[in-house]
């Protein structure tokens, strides 16, 4: 077995995750080299009764009945069987050569622990101009040449959840360090929640195992991105929360870490009127962030200790 | 394992701190018979071959390039040297006994890089001023404690000149890329002139080439630095000139064709820190002017050398 395929999944959208499988039935690389891992995170109706995975010869259902996208990825990687995992949303259409190349990504970058795809977007109405800025926070980000790097200088080396490419083993120190600051599962989505700092906290793990993340050309997906998640409203509670989780984040992974408090008052007054002038509405975008960084602070100084 | 090439320059070297140089090399724990020595003489007024002996080593050599300058000097090794892998060492460089031992595994464990270097920790002959504590950079001083590596440009695992090693198919594309772009060697350091930017140029073509880069904590070297390298007025004028550089790297890359400005921001933000800083910070901004003059004055005067050669061969 080459790698293991884990979708998680919480009260699907039908017409997007069968889209999803169909992409997986395509797959060039052979039925027999992969498995497939179907979590069901919670859903109301069980999805094991109304999905269908006899075509895949290593194909399970699993229902994990903790909410929350870290939940789900914990069973599925407790469960796996390969020294691969390939994390897919239930949004994600992979092109037909995604496993190949990510198999063959693993064999010749042996120094990488996690890596993910070029992401393309989907969109169910036209991307409204004030949107396009911010596309990468959506997690549509297409590459057009390959990054890698030990260390985590900006998002281009970084991937996101979706098609997430990462090695068993990195995933399981993952495991363990999530067991040693159990805070850090609260930072991921769950439900309707819009905090997202688990998929960064998987990749960055590759770090502390001596290993570098990266981003791939050749693995291509596309994003599903429903109308509703191309709102003012949306993208404003998406910024707050990872924002807000990213701080967080960083301070459970180093208890020293807070984030840099601007002495400086006319700074600070010359902020506030750079926001000002903003137009809308970018301005609530930044405003969302700004509010977001407020509450980690607000709960980093509540627990100097971090746990 | 892949067979090194070690070149050192020098010009008008220090002989104590050359000596020490050489011992360092003396002592690699890699046997001799897997590495060459080339130690380039650029133009010193004394030859040096007068004052070293390389007799220890079976396969070492003393190469004269006359024309002065660290660039030529390092083109001209990359032109000559035999191995697989070509390190670069300045002659205040005294590398840790298994410099060049890590060197080969590394390249060899990792066919993904393309140009790394190493830890360089200081020996000062007298301590800098205080308020130079957090600009060591400037003078090649790299205290790493965490390897990092990257395919793209970002300041924390760009590689230095001082004792960096690189694979023979990116010196060769240097050296190509120079000769097809002479305007890359506006930045060559002559003689007491300060400008760099020769490494970000070799980092940038590694990446061309799909190469990683990177700086490494287990290639470990002491950089001797002489008392005159840390006082003020010489800090001052290195920055005035890794300013100008910068502007110049800019231009470079656009081919001459993006003009080197300031924008209102950054007068806006020279102003301030002008007015808020300490004496110190003015003096940078000072500098970080008189940079962006410097740099105007280059390329301008290349550009009118351009077209004066333009000019004449028109005429003829």
């Amino acid at each position: 077995m080459k790698l293991s395929v884990i979708i998680c999944t919480h009260n699907p959208h039908p017409g997007y995750l069968r889209r999803t499988l169909d992409a997986l039935k395509a797959q060039t690389l052979q039925r027999e080299q992969w498995e497939l891992l179907f979590i069901d995170n919670g859903s109301k109706e069980h999805l094991a009764e109304s999905w269908d995975l006899s075509w895949h010869p290593h194909a399970r259902h699993i229902r994990e009945d903790e909410l929350g996208v870290t939940p789900a990825r914990l069973r599925g990687i407790r469960e796996s069987q390969s020294e691969l995992l390939v994390m897919v949303d239930d949004d994600n259409i992979l092109r037909f050569d995604f496993l190949v190349n990510a198999v063959e990504i693993s064999n010749a970058y042996p120094f990488l622990g996690a890596w993910g795809a070029s992401i393309e977007g989907e969109f169910e109405h036209q991307v409204p101009h004030w949107l396009k800025p911010h596309l990468h926070t959506l997690a549509v980000r297409a590459v057009n040449r390959d990054y890698w790097s030990n260390y985590y200088p900006d998002h281009r080396s970084m991937p996101v959840g979706a098609g997430l490419c990462i090695r068993k083993s990195v995933a399981v120190a993952h495991a363990r360090a999530l067991a040693t600051r159990p805070a850090s599962v609260k930072l991921d989505r769950k439900g309707s929640s819009l905090v997202s700092g688990g998929d960064i906290d998987l990749a960055m793990t590759a770090y502390d195992c001596g290993l570098g993340t990266g981003v791939f050309q050749r693995l291509q997906i596309t994003h599903i991105i429903p109308k509703a998640r191309m709102t003012v409203d949306y993208l404003c509670r998406l910024l707050e929360g990872i924002e807000y989780s990213t701080h967080l984040l960083r301070h459970q992974r180093n208890p020293n870490y807070c984030p840099l408090e601007e002495n400086s008052k006319s700074k600070r007054w010359f902020r506030a009127y750079q926001v000002w002038r903003l137009p809308e509405p970018t301005r609530s975008f930044v405003q969302a962030e700004n509010r977001g960084l407020a509450r980690a602070k607000a709960e980093i100084a509540a627990k100097p200790t971090g746990i | 394992m892949p067979s090194i090439s070690v070149a050192i320059c020098t010009h008008n070297p220090r002989l104590d701190y050359l000596s020490r140089v050489l011992n360092s090399l003396k002592q690699q724990s890699l046997p001799y018979s897997d590495w060459e020595l080339l130690l380039i003489d650029n133009a010193s007024a004394t030859p040096v071959s007068e004052s070293v002996d390389l007799s220890w080593h079976p396969n070492a050599r003393v190469i004269a390039e006359a024309e002065l300058g660290i660039a030529s000097a390092r083109l001209r090794t990359m032109r000559e040297f035999s191995g697989e892998l070509l390190v670069f060492f300045d002659d205040d460089n005294v590398m840790a006994e298994d410099y060049l031992q890590r060197c080969s595994e590394l390249f060899m464990k990792r066919p993904d890089l393309g140009a790394v270097s190493g830890c360089l920790m200081p020996e000062y002959e007298a301590q800098p001023p205080e308020w130079f504590a957090p600009y060591e950079s400037w003078i090649a001083v790299r205290r790493i404690t965490k390897s990092t590596w990257s395919n793209f440009l970002d300041s924390r695992s760009e590689p230095v000149t001082a004792g960096m090693c690189l694979r023979r198919s990116v010196a060769t594309a240097f050296i190509k890329a120079t000769t097809e772009n002479p305007i890359m060697r506006i930045l060559d350091r002559r003689g007491s002139s300060l400008l760099s930017g020769e490494d970000v140029a070799i980092a940038k073509t590694a990446m061309k080439l799909g190469y990683s880069v990177g700086q490494f904590a287990e290639l470990r070297i002491l950089h001797l630095i002489p008392k005159r390298r840390t006082i003020p007025a010489y800090l001052f004028s290195l920055y005035r000139h890794q300013c100008a550089s910068g502007h110049l790297m800019g231009w470079v890359d656009g081919l001459g064709q993006t003009p080197i400005q300031l924008s209102w921001r950054m007068l806006l933000r020279a102003a301030y820190r002008f007015v808020r800083g300490n004496q110190i910070s003015r003096r940078l901004v000072i500098e970080e002017l008189r940079g962006f003059q410097l740099a105007r004055k280059i390329s301008r005067d290349w550009t009118d050398g351009q077209q004066g050669t333009a000019n004449s061969k028109g005429r003829l």
